[in-house]
Formats: C-alpha cells, structure tokens, sequence
C-alpha cells in the first residue's frame, strides 16, 4: 500500500530540471526571462486554453521576499504563468524563489529531483 | 528616472526611461517609459489586492481575509512619482547561470516593489471594500 503523498516544498532549480519550462511560442511578451505568460490579454486567454496540467503560477510571496512556483492557475498575487514540457498532473508540490537567489549544489539538486522522480511515480501507481 | 519632471509629475520625454546607471553613469539595465506604461496601465487600472496567510502544514491551502484593497484609476505618472519619492523600490533580482561557459544564461527575477501602506498613492480612488 501507497503512503499518501506529502506536501514538497522544494528550490526552483528542481523545477527548472524537472519540469523544464520553456517559452510558448505564442507568447506575447518577454518577461521572467522569457518564460513568462502574462496576466491579461492573449497570454492569459492562451493560459486558459492549454492543458492545465502544464501550467504553473508564479506568486509572489505577501509575507516575505520570496517567490513561488505553485501549480495550475491562480489569480492572488500572481506575477506571470509558466508552461512545462513536463505535466505536474496536481502534485502536492510548491517550488520556493529564494530571495538570496542562491543556487542547490550539484548533490542537493540530484537528491530534489530524485524526490519528484519518486513522487510522480508515487502519483501513477495504482 | 531620465525624462520624467518628480515636482511637476509629468513625463518630459517620451523616449526617458528607468535607469540601473553605474558609478561612472553607464547605463547597465533600462525599462523605457513606453513599455511600462503599457503593462502598468494593463495590470493594475482596476485592481485588488487580498491579505492572506498559507497553510503551513498543508501545500496549496490559503486563507483569503476581509477587506480587501481596492484600489481604482491609476495612470503611470503616479507610478514615477511614488518611485522619485522613494516609495517604490528596486529589488533586484537577476541571476547568471553558468558564466563563464558559452551557455550561459539569466534568470530575470528584478521586481518594483511598493509598501502595502503606500498603496493609495497610486490610484485615484482606493480603500478597502469587506467581502
């Protein structure tokens, strides 16, 4: 029997690794470095319209500098949409911006990533 | 700020810009008038913004409070004005990936921020509205 799933918080480097976003080509603007999808307009209306499984909000954080990478769409304090090559398929998962911008080492970044190979796999078992 | 008048609180120059300026005066990073207006005017002409607190123990749960903060009618030379006062600050935020290989890449996180109490500057009309 599954445990259930817990609640990740893990770096945006695991996400950039994992997930792997990229910027749409029906993307309207340049923003968070490229990647980015608007809050309005044609980049929000082509953010309804994908799959939401591949779609994360960037958040701003209203109790500290840090922002967060949370999946699907979500409106209060978002700061732009992202879209994945991977699906997150609803996982319990939250990906933290460190204000400091500090990176994982090589070794912490393999052991996140091990966390969401788990975690997926955890997610399509029976 | 180059084009923008903080005592009168007009642009002056419609090609002025926001400036990150070295010690020497080199102009190191710039947002042009012309793209922020748009964006600015987009985003926030009529918006809200809602206190709330997360649930720790739980991901993906929040807690959304009473009132919230309207705030309606903005036009960017408010904007300018509350950034030549100090009331909007640069948090900057660009980190470079692998520098010193031929692959190398930046990851834009800069942000304006502004004190929730300062809020009002901005809009014509704004307070808080019980939902």
């Amino acid at each position: 029997m599954n445990t259930p799933l817990s609640h990740l918080v893990l770096h945006e480097d695991a996400f950039d690794a994992f997930f792997i976003p990229y910027r749409h080509p029906k993307s309207q603007h340049c923003i968070w470095g490229g990647f980015g999808l608007e809050t309005y307009e044609k980049d929000f209306e082509l953010v309804c319209s994908l799959d939401y499984n591949y779609v994360w909000t960037v958040l701003d954080s209203s109790f500290d500098a840090n922002q967060w990478i949370v999946t699907g769409i979500h409106h209060v304090n978002r700061i732009c949409y992202l879209v994945t090559e991977k699906p997150h398929n609803g996982l319990n998962v939250e990906f933290r911006i460190p204000h400091n911008l500090r990176s994982l080492t090589p070794l912490g970044l393999k052991r996140q990533v091990n966390k969401l190979e788990r975690a997926m796999a955890q997610m399509t078992t029976p | 700020m180059r084009g923008f008048n903080p005592v009168r609180k007009v642009i002056e120059e419609v090609g002025g810009a926001v400036e990150l300026l070295t010690d020497t005066g080199h102009c190191a990073a710039a947002w042009a008038f012309g793209d922020l207006i748009i964006d600015w005017n987009k985003k926030h002409a009529q918006a809200a913004y809602v206190p709330y607190e997360r649930d720790k123990l739980n991901a993906l749960a929040y807690r959304y409070f009473s009132p919230a903060l309207l705030g309606e009618g903005t036009d960017f030379s408010r904007y300018l004005a509350a950034m030549c006062a100090g009331l909007v600050i640069f948090d900057p935020g660009s980190k470079v990936m692998n520098a010193s290989s031929a692959k190398s890449s930046v990851k834009a996180r800069s942000q304006f921020r502004m004190s929730v109490k300062n809020l009002a500057e901005l809009y014509q009309k704004f307070g808080p509205e019980n939902f």
